[in-house]
């Protein structure tokens, strides 16, 4: 078997943003859900 | 009588070799229980589009019925979005708006689908077929189906098993990685928990408000998110009950009779029975292996700077595989000390994880081209 390490080092970059991106994402909705959490409290 | 046998001397051995693999895939659902809703209709399939000249899929100019419910309900991704607004409309999102940083924990146990993505380049996979067999770290199969649909790879039949499969076995997989990730003394850290209440106004905007953020952000994610929020919204509004219960029990239970015996129809043996299918099924559970991982190295790392420690367990959560990850953190949480309740916390992460999943999904058809 050949391993494809050119792109495999290509692919390190979509391993780096999309957990930058997923992160990201959480955060701002675990932010948001706070928000809603005090605004509308009961 | 030559036309009673012709067709049995078209036999061969691959053929066989997939009726035992459909035979060993019904066999555990129906000994071990594991995933029977899917892996039950999957390994009947096998063997029925393993037949010689199977009528049940297309031979020739005859079009086979597997085909056409595959090219109407699969190859348009619409089956697994359909699944979407059942399994959105049976989950309770309460514990997570309750404690919303939990959310942090299903991101970071997305690592498995992009260093999966990368392994499965390293081995020779272009970046479109090594996306679709990242996406089993995403274990959902919903998104897995409709990421390699999108992808178009020709490797979904062993995509759907690896899913499944390991699905079913987080409650062996997981506790060996988290044991492995984790000391005695982490384990036995306790988590008070403290109810609180969420409004019936969040509950609401919720589904409505993950919907515009994800697809602001990830507009590849919106189908996704957006029919699994739309389920949910039917649950939580409190005014259709009756849709809310049909999306549940009937629509799911529906889609998933066609869904598992239509991607059998990707099972056939020349699209099986290769190296790639062993390479894939390796590769998914390394997935699952790298999700725990990041979802419990992420509470390690909090852990350094928090002054209300985590149980990094509830991290391997965010493996999304709802709801069974919570019950097995649960399970390994009361063994290590039975007064430790992990149950709402890590049922938080787990829908948590949910979320991430489907949303890191998005991502990555965002990212990368099909």
């Amino acid at each position: 078997m050949m391993l494809n390490t050119a792109l495999f080092l290509e692919s390190l970059a979509y391993l780096g943003k999309g957990m930058l991106g997923i992160l990201i994402v959480m955060l701002l909705l675990a932010g948001c859900i706070a928000l809603l959490n005090r605004i509308f409290h009961e | 009588m030559e036309y009673l046998y012709e067709n049995i001397l078209l036999l061969d051995w691959k053929m066989v070799v997939m009726w035992a693999i459909g035979g060993l895939l019904i066999y555990l659902a129906i000994k071990k229980d594991m995933e029977p809703s899917l892996l039950l209709p999957m390994g009947f399939g096998a063997i029925l589009v393993n037949l010689p000249m199977s009528g049940a899929v297309t031979q020739g100019a005859e079009e086979g019925v597997l085909d056409v419910l595959y090219n109407a309900g699969i190859a348009n991704e619409l089956f697994p979005l359909l699944l979407f607004i059942g399994i959105g409309a049976m989950i309770d999102f309460g514990p997570l708006l309750q404690n919303p940083k939990l959310l942090v924990f299903g991101g970071a146990a997305q690592l498995g689908i992009f260093l999966t993505l990368s392994l499965a380049c390293l081995f020779g996979f272009d970046l479109q077929d090594a996306a679709s067999i990242g996406i089993i770290g995403a274990a959902d199969g919903p998104t897995a189906i409709f990421v390699s649909q999108w992808y178009g790879s020709s490797y979904t039949g062993a995509i759907m098993v690896a899913a499944y499969s390991y699905m079913a076995l987080v409650p062996l997989v997981q506790p060996v990685v988290i044991r492995a990730l984790t000391t005695k003394k982490e384990r036995l850290i306790r988590m008070p928990y403290q109810p609180a209440n969420v409004s019936r106004t969040t509950r609401i905007l919720f589904p409505i408000l993950v919907t515009i953020v994800a697809g602001l952000i990830v507009p590849r994610s919106v189908a996704l998110v957006g029919f699994l929020m739309f389920g949910n919204l039917l649950r939580e509004c409190g005014v259709l009950n009756s849709l809310s219960e049909t999306a549940q029990n009937v629509l799911a239970n529906l889609i998933t009779i066609f869904l598992g015996i239509t991607i059998a129809s990707r099972m056939q043996a020349e699209q099986f029975l290769s190296p790639d299918t062993l390479l894939i099924l390796a590769l998914g559970l390394l997935a699952f292996v790298f999700d725990t991982a990041g979802g419990v190295l992420c509470a390690k790392i909090i852990n350094l700077f928090a002054r209300n420690k985590v149980n990094p367990m509830i991290g391997a959560c965010g493996i999304s595989a709802f709801p069974m990850s919570s019950r097995v953190v649960h399970k390994m949480g009361l063994k290590e000390d039975p007064q430790n309740f992990l149950l709402m916390h890590a049922a938080g992460v787990n829908v948590g994880g949910q979320i991430a999943s489907v949303i890191a999904g998005g991502l990555l058809l965002n990212l990368i081209a099909r």
